[in-house]
């Protein structure tokens, strides 16, 4: 049973990771990029290692996320400025 | 949506490849699970008792890798300053930014404040007891501060106070380690009385406890910079100049 929740843990990662890539607008890239991470925080949790997960989910889905998009803000309002 | 545009057969083949690599992944683990013998993790439990923490990755990470965490410390310190030197080279002149709140929104991210901030003091201080430790109680003490600049871009940190903690709580880690290095011997070892029978009470684990509170000192007020750097730098763009 555990080994199937890891098996689509797994495919769920794998298939979120390739839609970020493929994905031409760059906001859903990042959300995206937020589904890879809060996949490895069950990951983790599943593989007892509590400590990386809590720190996966408050970094990698918290507060790199919206450094991101409000990077991404910051340089499309550059665009539109230039043109 | 243009998703499906781009979907060709070699991504599809490459997303096999990989597929099939994590689960040669779960094999290898489940090799590992039944060939139990002597690894990394059985020593450093069998060792756990010297430090008497109640969670065995703070050993590891203040004790047995303490001067990795040091180095760690100094590579976010060096991060921030890089954040910093690049974002406020531009002109430091904020403007008033005409936000029409809801009354809601300000309350209500305010409230959210205290119990965020709660949370990732409850995570600093018993980091020796469960998940969690400084690092992550920094961060989720950043993330408060986060929610606060959205809600409210008028808000102003005090930068003097946030240098003082961050400089003072450095300064206290050093500290810690030249006074064990000459009272025991081992640089960053634990000087403090811990005996073993106190085992996964508040106050345990000698100085365990106490530098994980100066880390969360130190990664809370950086952390916040960061955002404040961030958050400020969009709102500054997002103001013409009149």
């Amino acid at each position: 049973m555990i080994g199937i929740t890891i098996l689509f843990t797994f495919l769920a990662i794998l298939s979120v990771a390739f839609y970020a890539i493929l994905s031409k607008d760059i906001t859903q890239s990042v959300i995206l990029f937020m589904g890879v991470g809060l996949g490895s925080v069950v990951l983790f949790f599943i593989f007892q290692a509590p400590d990386v997960a809590l720190t996966e989910a408050v970094i990698g889905t918290g507060l790199s996320t919206a450094v991101f998009l409000l990077g991404i803000r910051h340089t499309s309002i550059d665009k539109e400025m230039e043109s | 949506m243009n998703l499906k545009k781009e979907f060709r057969l070699k991504h599809i083949v490459l997303s096999l490849l990989s597929s099939a690599l994590m689960l040669s992944i779960l094999g290898l683990l489940s090799h590992v699970k039944t060939n139990l013998h002597k690894t990394v993790g059985d020593i450093v439990l069998s060792l756990n008792m010297q430090t008497a923490t109640a969670n065995a990755v703070t050993s590891v990470v203040t004790f047995f890798r303490g001067i990795d965490t040091v180095g760690e410390v100094t590579v976010l310190f060096l991060a921030t300053t890089g954040i910093a030197l690049m974002l406020s080279s531009t002109q430091r002149t904020y403007k008033k930014v005409v936000h029409q709140e809801s009354f809601i929104l300000d309350i209500g991210s305010k409230m959210l404040l205290n119990v965020i901030v709660l949370f990732g003091v409850y995570v600093i201080v018993h980091g020796h007891l469960s998940p969690g430790g400084g690092f992550q109680g920094g961060v989720v003490i950043a993330t408060a501060f986060l929610l606060l600049f959205l809600a409210n871009p008028n808000m102003k940190l005090k930068h003097s106070i946030l240098t003082l903690g961050e400089s003072l709580s450095g300064a206290a880690y050093v500290l810690i380690a030249i006074i064990s290095l000459f009272k025991i011997n081992i640089l960053l070892g634990n000087f403090l009385p811990h005996p073993v029978s106190q085992i996964g009470e508040l106050v345990s684990g000698g100085i365990i406890p106490i530098i994980y509170i100066i880390v969360g000192i130190k990664v809370g007020s950086e952390m916040s910079v960061i955002v404040e750097y961030f958050v400020k730098e969009d709102y500054l763009k997002e103001v013409p100049h009149a």
